[in-house]
């Protein structure tokens, strides 16, 4: 996602975020993610998290936790953070097309 | 890879690759040889099994100087060929370059949807401020760029009053005013002036022949303008060309600055507080804030610290303000930028107000539309209608003294 945000900035001429920017904002987003799902285990909603030993709330960092949580969270802040007109759609396509190379 | 971004950059408009309206290419207009010979000879390359025989099968049904209108109906039967139905999406959009139409468009669409739906839950939706302000606790100031019919400052308040927090609003920065009072009285005339001069490249200028600054430029590393200034410089990024609107947006007063004589809080001690205690702080100020730096400094010290409370929120309102009027480093290393458009406006009271509303240019053009058709009706009703058996003149008479 950075390496693509990099590409964007280099054909858009757009200011995107520093790689220690992003991994500060990967963090606070990670941080509230899993404080989401500590909640939701200790309110007694199993969904997504799995509250084990009745002691501290446990969350299931599994695919599933990126693929609905994380991935898509992170994703819609960078989409966000360019413009929406041009830049957000093209790094749409710069993504996809990094992730066919995968 | 490189095939795919190499051509996609030469299509005009190609960031607007999302929007069905418009073409990359005109479809009644010819492709051009050359590039049509280029891109033969690229996809030959490419795809040796296919490409080659693809690119002979057009050419020799087309002709080399096809219409791109032809070409789309072509190359959509030729998908369906046997001999190439079993391409895969990329191929085919590959081959597509040949024939940029919307078809090629929504070939890129279905393969966006492809690969980031395998990934994670992909929606192209743009999220909402609320939603983005509550996605984790920012503890980083928010820039917020939005459109400029929208009131941030009731928006804003209308979802601090929703999440039941505190918001303080700081709308004057004293140096900024300082410097644009100091500028007035022409302190900093000389040193605009240094700068001014700054901008030649002196080096180049101190060269004697042509010749000379030519082979300097090759040798050196660094490029250098032959003549003149950055401002004369076409290849010069918009952020460099910014003296002369700073220097005119400084002349604007602020004009918060007359309601109040008496000396103002810091607003870097005000943020403080608020990342204490956990309420949130809207800096939405006529000239891009000076003091930028030193809250950031602040934050990140107390970020260190710890002492930031999760509720915390602090946003900068960037409404109005040009490219080159906000610092990069701000938006590069400092700050968590959000753009606000009409696609991802807020819904919470207060955003729909009156005045929002009126300035909204969508909602302009429908009234624009609204006034043309009554004057329409209007100039149609006041016409004398001619019925028939001809008593029809009294009553039109009638009507329009009516």
């Amino acid at each position: 996602m950075f390496l693509s945000l990099k590409v964007l900035s280099k054909i858009m001429n757009e200011v995107t975020y520093s790689c220690k920017m992003f991994k500060q904002i990967l963090q606070q987003i990670l941080k509230q993610v899993i404080r989401a799902l500590a909640q939701d285990a200790v309110d007694g909603k199993p969904k997504k998290s799995t509250s084990k030993g009745g002691g501290k709330p446990q969350v299931d960092i599994d695919l599933r936790f990126f693929q609905k949580n994380l991935i898509p969270k992170l994703h819609k802040t960078l989409v966000t953070s360019v413009r929406q007109d041009s830049s957000a759609p093209l790094f749409n396509l710069i993504f996809g097309m990094r992730v066919a190379l995968l | 890879m490189s095939f795919f971004f190499q051509q996609l950059l030469l299509l005009q408009g190609f960031q607007d690759w999302r929007k069905t309206e418009l073409d990359f290419v005109e479809m009644d207009t010819a492709i051009p040889k050359k590039r049509l010979t280029e891109l033969t000879k690229a996809l030959d390359k490419l795809y040796p099994a296919f490409g080659k025989k693809f690119t002979e099968k057009l050419e020799a049904d087309l002709g080399q100087a096809f219409l791109y209108k032809d070409a789309s109906l072509y190359i959509f039967k030729l998908f369906k060929d046997p001999t190439f139905k079993g391409l895969s999406l990329v191929q085919e959009i590959c081959l597509g370059f040949l024939c940029p139409d919307h078809e090629f468009k929504s070939k890129l669409t279905q393969f966006v949807y492809q690969q980031l739906s395998e990934v994670f839950d992909f929606s192209e939706e743009y999220s909402r401020l609320h939603q983005f302000l509550s996605r984790a606790s920012w503890k980083h100031p928010i820039a917020l760029l939005s459109v400029s019919h929208v009131n941030m400052i009731n928006t804003l308040a209308s979802i601090a009053q929703h999440y039941g927090v505190g918001l303080d609003v700081i709308r004057t920065d004293q140096e900024a005013d300082k410097i644009a009072a100091e500028q007035r009285r022409g302190v900093n005339i000389r040193v605009d002036n240094i700068i001014r001069s700054n901008l030649l490249d002196q080096t180049a200028v101190a060269m004697q022949s042509r010749e000379q600054r030519y082979q300097r430029l090759q040798t050196m590393a660094t490029s250098y303008l032959k003549t003149g200034n950055i401002c004369s410089d076409k290849a010069a990024t918009l952020s460099k060309l910014n003296f002369i609107q700073n220097s005119q947006r400084q002349q604007f007063d602020n004009p918060d600055k007359s309601i109040s004589e008496a000396r103002e809080e810091d607003p870097v001690r005000v943020i403080e507080r608020s990342a204490r205690t956990g309420s949130w702080v809207l800096v939405s100020t006529i000239r891009f804030p000076q003091f930028w730096k030193r809250v950031c400094n602040k934050l990140e010290q107390m970020r260190q610290e710890d002492k930031i409370d999760d509720q915390f929120r602090l946003v900068f309102d960037l409404q109005g303000y040009a490219q080159n009027d906000i610092s990069d480093a701000f938006l590069f290393d400092h700050a968590v930028s959000f753009h606000l458009t009409e696609q991802n406006t807020e819904e919470f009271q207060g955003y729909d107000d009156i005045w929002s509303t009126i300035l909204d240019e969508r909602v302009l053009i429908k009234l624009g539309d609204k006034i043309e058709a009554l004057r329409a009706k209007l100039v149609e009703d006041s016409k004398p209608k001619m019925p028939e058996d001809g008593s029809g003149v009294e009553e039109a008479s009638s009507q329009s003294s009516a």
